[in-house]
């Protein structure tokens, strides 16, 4: 039998071909996402690893080791300058290195501030012993004096900075200092800053420049023969390092926490990857489902023929699952090296979108390779199952009856399918409602998900019932346009139910998807922008760079500026209460009402005086604390206070952190350099351009600082939400361009099954032209079920998701982009027209005579 | 001999309306070089208006591939057909494809209806692609007579293999055609089915004054024809008027010898 099934690929190639690219291409996107990971993690982990290069042992702050200049940010634990000179004076040292990473912004010629995905420039520390640096130098050497940097390439090929370039860096005093270049290092895709300008300084001029209080790493040469445990336990006798929380390493741990770390940046992306990987896998599986269908219904015959001969049903079965073997495993292995091709596009999709993840090591794991050729074989012998099971029922008689079993129109799907159908849609409905009920969002998204898959599967199955009454009504139509042709289209369209449901399910998930995100995201932008205007309202704001302020008495400018009827500044920051931390801000009490008006769930906004805090309603649980009595809030340099809970409000998604103290309170308990924002509102009397012009004005040339229109505010979100929806979409591509060809797949074997029928037409006057447009109207038909389909679930479940985040946080509205999702109906009627091009030029070509005398 | 006849003699016995038919020095040839095939080797042949004929041959003689050429199926390598004084081999897909809408009926031997459409709609499928309807009396008419008024709403795999032969009758004649062709179309059917198809075409020809053409190799169907012609090996082998079981198994006896001495 394993001949029969060999013979039977051989003989079928052509048949066979369509259904394995939808093998390759969904074993490729799993591959390339399984290989893109690896090959993340392995550069992330280099360029980590680079910095525990001669390291023996480290010392960092309580928090542990922060690669990511992201997670330092908000940090104020250092340890002190007076440490390194304890550390240093130990006599098993040979040498050690402070490290410091802070915001060092440098200005380009012109004097406009160095900006990467909207990020200043960072200044880093290089060592006076050249075998802790971090970085190699590509010319020159490490600055040793305080007017003296190093720069990384990128930056200075990018501004044309050679050595011996003049440089102005802003300090954190917002001072600009001037140094000389005489150094480029390549810090190759370090994550660590993310694409942002570095500068390096001696350790000194960094510690003054950043502002630092100290250093985020002690890294620690050993003298030769002392082992790395000896080291750190010298390092952990030193009374000016213990008991202040401080975390020891020795190199080699240090090592492995790095890895660790760079695992940990590339799994939850990886993952989310993963996800759509397995949608087009899932897809793609479903289309050689039906392929497997309809070779076995058209082989009928030659089935028969089969067990007329001899051949046991076993015999029969185990034929067809050998024949998905084999074919699972050539077309997965192919898939496999496509998948390698796949993962440099991956990258080049996610950095298009700024997500700066460096793409310039291809790691292949064998790993990858038995995951994604396993999942691959495993999927298509699983959907050869039922097809082969299918092939046993053949009866031997069947070898010597002129009509053959496939043209006979299919009877209509059976009860139990129908039952079984609703009963999972409408449980599915049953706990999607319930996730609507929830207050929680978080447990209200995971139930509804739930549900929505559940009546997902049911309205799969319920797939053959409803395909034919939608495909007829579908067809009304174009029969009515196009008449005969169309109208025997749509009778070529429903005369298999079961074998359209199952070609067009492939295509309604990767829809489904597309229209949910598609609400989503149409409603978060409908929604954020009225948000804004009811709750957060402003003309301009000006905004300082990160870990900067605006200047007071720029602030003080502002408020007096008769242009302007409302002006408040605000502060925020991060901070502990209860125990917790917590994101918290403060606004002049001018603001309240006018630029800041949040849905109050108890008492008003403007009884957030001194002594007192504002808290989101969803952080009263979470901090144990209620209306009425006292959080606890852990404050800089260890100050600490009790603030009264005089009023919550709900999480309206934008604008709103978890808590908002009293300005008072704000500057002695939350270490920041003052108001980071400054928001306004315009006199109503005063044209948009004058009070513009008068704010720009105030502000001047500073480039540490940003003008910001609420227009320019939307736009940004508008452009970023868009950004998210074209990567889900491309992500959701391949998925439906796999169901794509699930459609030209079903069709061509469909025509071939049809040949005699195509004939029988022609000879009755069907043009080769008619003939042609039959099959094209029936493979857009196809297509505009599964995409109508797609986007009534995807609608719904769109809908609901709004629905129940606007039920939980009072704000917010739906909105259903009817013209997109239009376009959508078009761009599928129009794909899975051009997916039939080829089999209707196939079935034309065919010469009547030969075709009706067939047999 | 009659096979002389009827290569003298073209138009046959109808030759007064001229012919509705006429094929001329028709050469049909599939493959080239050395494996070509010469399925018709120079076949002169016409069928009269009016007139029902049969034609016969043993298996390979090259009947359907004359059939095929003659309805505008198939081109033919060299000669001519003209139906209704239109020669067909000037005619391109798709002028041929109109000509067969509206001037020819076929009825095939098995798979002679679409199993997606009603028997209703089978029927109505020539005049339908060319966006016609029938004339009210000629389908109650057509109906009438095949008897098919209870069947029309049914699907083709709802009906007995003489009634869907019955519904293929209704579609060729429904459009009123020059000539319609028939291939082997009681082949699939008991005796009792053959039969009723066969006076059926009989008396389409009798009474509608329709000009039928039969591939056959069913002696008791060729009877049912006016004339019938004999093929072989791509010629024409004799020709037959009003025919009897005896004349026509005589005539292929005739035929036969040649393919057995060149067999043995």
């Amino acid at each position: 039998m394993f001949k029969t099934a060999l013979a039977n690929l051989r003989a079928h190639k052509a048949r066979m071909f369509l259904s394995s690219i939808t093998v390759l291409l969904g074993v490729g996107f799993v591959a390339g996402t399984l290989i893109f990971t690896d090959s993340i993690r392995e550069s992330f982990f280099t360029s980590f690893a680079r910095t525990a290069k001669n390291v023996d042992a480290a010392v960092v702050p309580a928090k542990g080791v922060q690669v990511a200049a992201d997670d330092r940010r908000d940090e104020d634990s250092f340890i002190s300058p007076a440490a390194l000179d304890a550390v240093r004076k130990l006599p098993d040292v040979a040498s050690a290195e402070g490290r410091v990473l802070g915001p060092a912004p440098l200005l380009d010629p012109s004097g406009k501030v160095v900006k990467q995905s909207g990020h200043t420039g960072l200044g880093i520390a290089f060592p006076a012993d050249k075998s802790l640096a971090y970085f190699d130098f590509s010319s020159g050497r490490a600055p040793v004096a305080a007017n003296e940097v190093a720069l990384d390439k990128i930056t200075a090929e990018d501004k044309h900075y050679a050595l011996g370039s003049q440089l102005t860096v802003v300090d954190h005093t917002d001072h600009r200092r001037a140094f000389t270049l005489v150094g480029v290092f390549d810090n190759g895709t370090d994550q660590t800053y993310q694409g942002q300008s570095v500068v390096g300084f001696d350790t000194a001029t960094a510690l003054d420049v950043t502002g630092r209080g100290g250093y985020d790493q002690i890294a620690v040469r050993a003298k030769s023969g002392v082992s790395q445990d000896k080291l750190v336990a010298d390092l952990k006798d030193l009374p000016v390092l213990d008991g202040a929380g401080d975390k020891f390493y020795t190199g080699a741990q240090l090592t492995t926490e790095l890895a660790n770390k760079a695992t940990g940046y590339t799994d939850s992306f990886g993952q989310v990857l993963l996800v759509f990987a397995i949608i087009a896998a899932l897809v793609s599986a479903l289309v050689i489902q039906n392929t497997f269908q309809i070779l076995v219904a058209q082989r009928a015959r030659e089935l028969a023929l089969l067990r007329c001969v001899g051949a046991t049903r076993r015999q029969v079965f185990g034929s067809t699952l050998i024949e998905a073997f084999v074919f699972g495993l050539l077309a997965s292995v192919a898939g496999f090296f496509a998948g390698i091709g796949l993962s440099k596009g991956l990258g080049l999709l996610l950095n298009s979108i700024g997500l700066n993840l460096p793409t310039d090591q291809l790691v292949i794991k064998p790993a990858s390779a038995l995951y994604a050729i396993g999942l691959g074989v495993l999927l298509t012998v699983g959907s050869a199952l039922f097809p082969a099971r299918a092939a046993t029922r053949v009866a031997p008689i069947q070898a010597l009856s002129a009509q053959l079993g496939e043209t006979r129109v299919t009877r209509k799907a059976g009860r139990i399918r129908t039952g079984l159908g609703l009963v999972i849609t409408a449980a599915g409905l049953g706990i999607g409602y319930l996730g609507m009920q929830n207050q929680s969002t978080e447990s209200g998204f995971f139930t509804l998900t739930g549900g929505a898959c559940v009546a997902f599967v049911g309205v799969l199955a319920l797939g053959p019932v409803i395909t034919a009454p939608i495909i007829r009504a579908l067809g009304w139509l174009p029969g009515r346009l196009f008449g005969p042709t169309a109208r025997l289209a749509t009778a070529n369209a429903g005369r298999n139910p079961r074998r359209v449901a199952a070609t067009t399910a492939a295509l309604t998930i990767g829809i489904t998807l597309v229209t949910m995100f598609t609400v989503v995201t149409a409603s978060i932008k409908d929604s954020a922008t009225g948000s804004i205007k009811k709750h957060f309202p402003f003309d301009y704001q000006v905004v300082a760079e990160q870990n900067r302020a605006v200047p007071p008495e720029l602030v003080a400018k502002l408020k007096g500026l008769p242009e302007l009827s409302t002006v408040a500044a605000i502060y925020s920051g991060k901070t502990v209460l209860n125990g917790e931390k917590e994101q918290t801000s403060a606004i002049d009490p001018v603001g309240y009402h006018t630029l800041i008006e949040p849905v109050m769930k108890h008492g008003s906004i403007s009884d957030v005086v001194p002594g007192t805090i504002a808290l989101q309603d969803n952080q009263l649980g979470s901090l144990k604390t209620a209306v009425g009595e006292s959080v606890t809030v852990t404050g800089k340099n260890g100050t600490s206070a009790a603030l009264k809970v005089v009023a919550t409000y709900a999480d309206s998604g934008i604008g709103m952190p978890e808590s908002v103290m009293a300005v008072p309170d704000f500057q002695k308990l939350v270490a920041s350099p003052g108001p980071d924002t400054v928001t306004m509102l315009a006199k109503s009397d005063v044209t948009a351009a004058a009070s513009r012009h008068a704010v720009e004005q105030a502000v001047g040339e500073d480039p540490l600082l940003s003008v910001n229109s609420v227009a320019d505010y939307k736009k940004e979100l508008s452009n970023s939400l868009d950004e998210i929806l074209g990567l889900f979409t491309g992500m959701l591509g391949l998925a439906i361009l796999i169901a794509l060809i699930g459609i030209a797949n079903t069709l061509s074997l469909s025509v071939l099954e049809r040949t005699r029928e195509s004939a029988l037409l022609r000879a009755l006057g069907l043009t080769k032209g008619q003939l042609r447009r039959m099959l094209l109207t029936e493979a857009m038909l196809m297509a505009v079920l599964g995409v109508a389909v797609g986007i009534a679930l995807g609608g719904a479940f769109g809908w609901a998701l709004v629905h129940m985040f606007v039920k939980a946080t009072g704000g917010g509205t739906l909105t259903i982009p009817v013209p997109q999702l239009l376009l959508y109906v078009l761009a599928g009627a129009l794909a899975g027209t051009l997916a039939a091009v080829v089999p209707a030029r196939r079935a034309a070509r065919q010469t009547v005579a030969a075709a009706i005398t067939e047999a | 001999m009659s096979a002389q006849h009827a290569a003298s003699s073209p138009a046959g016995p109808a030759e007064s309306g001229g012919p509705a038919v006429l094929a001329r020095d028709l050469v049909k040839t599939y493959g080239s070089g050395a494996t070509a095939v010469r399925a018709l080797d120079g076949v002169t042949v016409g069928f009269g208006r009016g007139e029902f004929t049969a034609i016969m041959g043993p298996s390979g003689s090259g009947k359907s591939t004359l059939m095929h050429c003659l309805a505008g199926l198939d081109s033919a390598t060299a000669g001519s057909v003209r139906i209704g004084g239109v020669e067909l081999t000037a005619l391109s897909d798709k002028a041929l494809t109109l000509l067969r809408r509206r001037r020819i009926g076929f009825i095939f031997q098995s798979f002679n209806l679409l199993p997606t459409l009603s028997a209703e709609q089978n029927i109505l499928l020539p005049l339908d692609l060319a966006g016609l309807k029938p004339p009210k009396q000629w389908w109650d008419q057509v109906i009438g007579v095949l008897d098919l008024g209870s069947r029309l709403k049914h699907r083709p795999g709802e009906l007995s293999g003489g009634q869907q032969q019955r519904v293929a009758c209704a579609r060729a004649l429904m459009s009123r055609p020059e000539v319609v062709f028939a291939d082997e179309p009681t082949g699939n059917l008991d005796s009792r089915s053959g039969a009723e198809v066969l006076a059926f075409l009989r008396m389409s020809v009798r009474e509608l004054g329709q000009t039928v053409v039969m591939v056959t190799h069913d002696t008791t169907a060729a009877c049912a024809a006016d004339r019938v012609v004999f093929l072989a090996d791509g010629r024409m082998r004799g020709d037959l008027l009003a025919p009897t079981v005896d004349s026509v198994t005589a005539q292929l006896l005739m035929i036969r010898p040649e393919r057995v001495t060149a067999g043995e």
